[in-house]
């Protein structure tokens, strides 16, 4: 299975492997990451999801839409990495994609 | 549950204090059927979350209030179910953009500007009728693109919203009202055919024109949740977050000694006080929640607001606290009906407190002279007088 990376707020790192065809969400909320709220459960509505995208393994990654940019905008948190891990369908191709659970606003 | 039998939803001292009947209900009957309306009320944080997640079971198709609408149900995000809900929801979404709306913080922080400068003498007032409502519905006229004399009469027009006079589980507003704010809300749709603005409404017609699947009745039902919620919502949660910080004076100075704290203490409040307390939804097939069968075709009142209270999941959770760790909570709901208007509230919230605290320093409310909205899905204040 390919390997997904979630570093939590405290700086921890932790491997998980990556189910193909789950959102980064699911995969990450399914593991007991309790930190990742995604309190619409997926519909790209709420932006309890967000996460930063490690640059360098963020190539497969496919490119933010207009509403998810939207929902990010609310965020003090954001920056030029930040994604809603709902809107990332999980692929072999993102094999060891490292993201970061972003800070609560 | 012989216990629990005898609590009246009525009942001043409930109207007052929910929370410890809320307990009760949590911990006696968690799933209980109120023997006067027949309604199912759940009121445990896993019974909510599942409730609120499985939209097979729990339709919000007949409506998301005790009594809905015919004017809304079938039409509003509201009472739709996935997978019509999910497409509209993409639609009205766009025109509650979060830019839009941090483009009209400017504008709101003139209006709160305005507002205290009238009051500086004084340095008492109603804070509901001449702080909250006048910069809350300035705001959503803004966003509606209302001109001052629709302003006027949208707020007329929601006036009566929550009203106690079928009692404190009947309908949210006369049936007659719910078509005048229709009528109302065609008439402002009408207007801009014609000329359009970069407001909700004209959002919402472009989007048709350019082929989103979307009816005219849709977009007025759509609208007036949005003037509902303005009212019902967000018009309560200023206030209550006025009145939490003031019954936690320790938890008041240390905002104001450190402002970025504003968003957790936002976030606290509408956890601690929900301004909406309930949704309604209607069971469809019958299903076992809590350990409790719901059998088909009853009306299920979820509880938010004592989900967000259960010792279960949150820790001392009736203690006020801005410091607190992030929980998981369903202040703004949870699931494919999260509020759409939660980042609107938050990003309007945040603004106007960030103004007002500084001039209100420590504020004194006269919450013996207050006044309690007295409906079951509404926590919050008629009146609430307030001095400075």
């Amino acid at each position: 299975m390919p390997i997904l990376i979630v570093v939590t707020r405290d700086g921890a790192e932790r491997e998980i492997e990556g189910r193909v065809g789950l959102s980064v969400m699911e995969n990450i909320r399914d593991q007991g990451f309790d930190e990742l709220q995604a309190l619409c459960g997926g519909s790209c509505s709420c932006a309890t999801c967000h996460v930063y995208v490690d640059p360098a393994s963020a190539g497969s990654v496919p490119p933010t839409s207009e509403d998810e940019n939207d929902l990010l905008c609310g965020s003090d948190a954001r920056n030029e990495t930040s994604r809603l891990s709902c809107q990332i369908r999980f692929s072999t191709a993102m094999d060891g994609l490292r993201v970061t659970i972003a800070p609560e606003d | 549950m012989t216990k629990i039998m005898d609590f009246n939803l009525s009942d001043p001292a409930f109207v007052a204090d929910p929370y410890p009947t809320y307990r009760r209900l949590r911990d006696e009957a968690p799933v209980w059927q109120d023997p006067d309306s027949g309604l199912w009320l759940v009121t445990r944080y896993s019974g909510v979350e599942r409730a609120t997640a499985d939209y097979a079971s729990f339709s919000s198709a007949k409506g998301n209030v005790v009594q809905d609408s015919p004017t809304r149900v079938g039409k509003t995000l509201g009472s739709i179910d996935p997978p019509r809900h999910d497409e509209l929801r993409r639609i009205i979404q766009r025109g509650l953009g979060n830019a839009r709306i941090e483009a009209m913080l400017p504008g709101i922080r003139v209006e709160l500007a305005d507002c205290m400068a009238r009051l500086a003498d004084k340095r008492e007032c109603d804070f509901i009728a001449d702080i909250s409502q006048p910069i809350l519905f300035g705001a959503l006229g803004r966003m509606l693109g209302l001109d001052a004399a629709a302003a006027a009469r949208a707020t007329e027009l929601t006036k009566g919203l929550f009203h106690q006079d079928d009692g404190p589980m009947g309908s949210i507003l006369q049936p007659e009202t719910f078509m005048e704010i229709a009528r109302f809300l065609r008439e402002q749709l009408d207007n801009r055919r014609g000329e359009r603005g970069d407001d909700l409404i004209s959002i919402l017609l472009n989007a048709k024109e350019d082929g989103a699947p979307l009816s005219d009745e849709e977009i007025v039902a759509n609208v007036s949740t949005v003037l509902m919620a303005g009212n019902a919502s967000i018009g309560h949660f200023l206030p209550n977050v006025m009145h939490a910080l003031w019954r936690h004076p320790d938890q008041r100075r240390m905002l104001r000694d450190d402002p970025a704290r504003i968003p957790a203490a936002i976030d606290e409040a509408v956890r601690w006080d929900t301004s909406t307390q309930c949704f309604a939804r209607q069971v469809v097939q019958e299903t076992e929640i809590d350990g409790t069968r719901i059998p088909a075709d009853s009306r299920a009142i979820i509880f938010y607001a004592s989900a967000n209270r259960d010792e279960r999941v949150i820790p001392d959770p009736d203690r006020f606290d801005i410091t607190r760790a992030r929980v998981r909570h369903f202040g703004f709901g949870i699931g494919p009906h999260f509020c759409a208007g939660a980042d609107t509230a938050r990003l309007m919230l945040k603004e106007i407190m960030r103004e007002l605290l500084p001039y209100l320093g420590d504020y004194e409310l006269d919450v013996r002279n207050a006044k309690r909205v007295g409906h079951i899905m509404v926590r919050g204040f008629a009146n609430l007088p307030i001095s400075w």
